[in-house]
């Protein structure tokens, strides 16, 4: 006999095993008297431990906005070429973000090297609150010294905190490979 | 109304939509308490005290879905406080003479029956009752017990093989 049949024989023994109808309104009758729990609430501990943990979280979280925080964000910040063989000419993108809340003019980037030029035409614009703009920078390594390059871009701008913001720059100018 | 809808309206108060719910667990519950305790008797008690801590605390029940596996616990609960009095005066799971108040009335095939799962723990007497008697499957007996299909039909495979050996041991040899 299967497993199944089995069941089936055991079930058909005990086929009248079910609790008496008088239980039905027995519990009808108590349930009637009895009324129910609220809904389950969190002890006060819990609360208060999660409105500190929600306002830890959310000063994290939030970004930097206030009036003593530069407007102006450049990213990558330092700006690194670096290896550039000499009489090679680089590029690198850089993103200049404006976090505060009200709109930043900037005007264009200037260098303290002649060898780095902004590789756009020149550039005075309206960055409005959260927007930001893409500029590219290039290296003409034949105006630079050979070996290390640490200089600094210079970020111009309307914002009252920080009007002006210098990014360092970073490269190492290698000389010409030989003739093979 | 569906099961989730009758726990919908039961936890705002609908006590009727709470009768449909023990139409159709009351019998399980039932089921599942003699299967714990081996006590018919006290098994009425525990389904009393189990559907009424249910229907007290049902409005702290978040997810309707969840209602058979949770009452189920409260029943298993209720079913271990009364296991705490009954070690006091041990009862096979068949009706004896050590009775005190309106035992139902035995049944021959129902005595042999439940005489014949003595010997088995609780709760596979527990799950080999809701798979007999209500022809549940493995899947719809672990949900509410809260475990797996494969555990239901691992234990019910040994609780039939436990139950055949003692059939041949009963039996005679020529």
């Amino acid at each position: 006999m299967s497993d199944d049949d089995e069941l089936a024989s055991l079930g058909r023994a005990l086929g009248t095993l079910a609790p008496p109808p008088r239980l039905r309104q027995a519990i009808r009758n108590r349930v009637a008297a009895t009324p129910q729990a609220g809904p389950r609430t969190a002890p006060w501990w819990a609360l208060a431990a999660a409105a500190i943990l929600a306002a830890v979280v959310y000063v994290a979280l939030t970004p930097m906005k206030s009036a003593d925080a530069p407007a102006l964000l450049v990213t990558p910040n330092p700006i690194d070429f670096g290896d550039v063989r000499w009489s090679e000419d680089v590029e690198r993108e850089v993103v200049i973000e404006n976090r505060s809340s009200r709109p930043v003019t900037l005007r264009d980037p200037s260098f303290d090297c002649s060898c780095f030029t902004l590789a756009v035409p020149p550039l005075v614009l309206r960055l409005e609150a959260g927007h930001n703009v893409t500029i590219r920078i290039a290296l003409r390594s034949r105006l630079a010294k050979l070996g290390p390059l640490e200089k600094s871009m210079i970020l111009r701008s309307d914002d009252p905190v920080a009007p002006r913001l210098d990014v360092p720059i970073r490269a190492h100018v290698l000389p010409l490979e030989p003739p093979r | 109304m569906d099961s989730a809808e009758a726990v919908r309206r039961a936890r705002t108060g609908d006590r009727d939509a709470f009768d449909t719910l023990y139409e159709r667990y009351g019998r399980a519950v039932y089921l599942h308490v003699v299967g714990l305790i081996g006590d018919r008797v006290e098994a009425e008690d525990v389904l009393q005290t189990a559907f009424l801590r249910a229907w007290t605390h049902l409005p702290r029940l978040r997810r309707e879905e969840r209602f058979a596996p949770w009452l189920f616990r409260i029943a298993t609960n209720a079913a271990r406080d009364a296991l705490g009095r009954l070690r006091e005066r041990p009862r096979p799971l068949h009706a004896e003479d050590d009775v005190v108040g309106p035992d139902p009335a035995p049944i021959p095939d129902l005595e042999a029956g439940l005489a014949s799962l003595d010997g088995l723990t609780p709760e596979t007497r527990s799950l080999l009752l809701l798979r007999a008697v209500l022809g549940w499957s493995a899947e719809e007996t672990a949900a509410v017990l809260g475990t797996t299909a494969s555990t239901i039909r691992r234990k019910t495979a040994r609780a039939l093989e436990h139950l055949r050996a003692r059939a041949a041991a009963r039996i005679p040899h020529v």
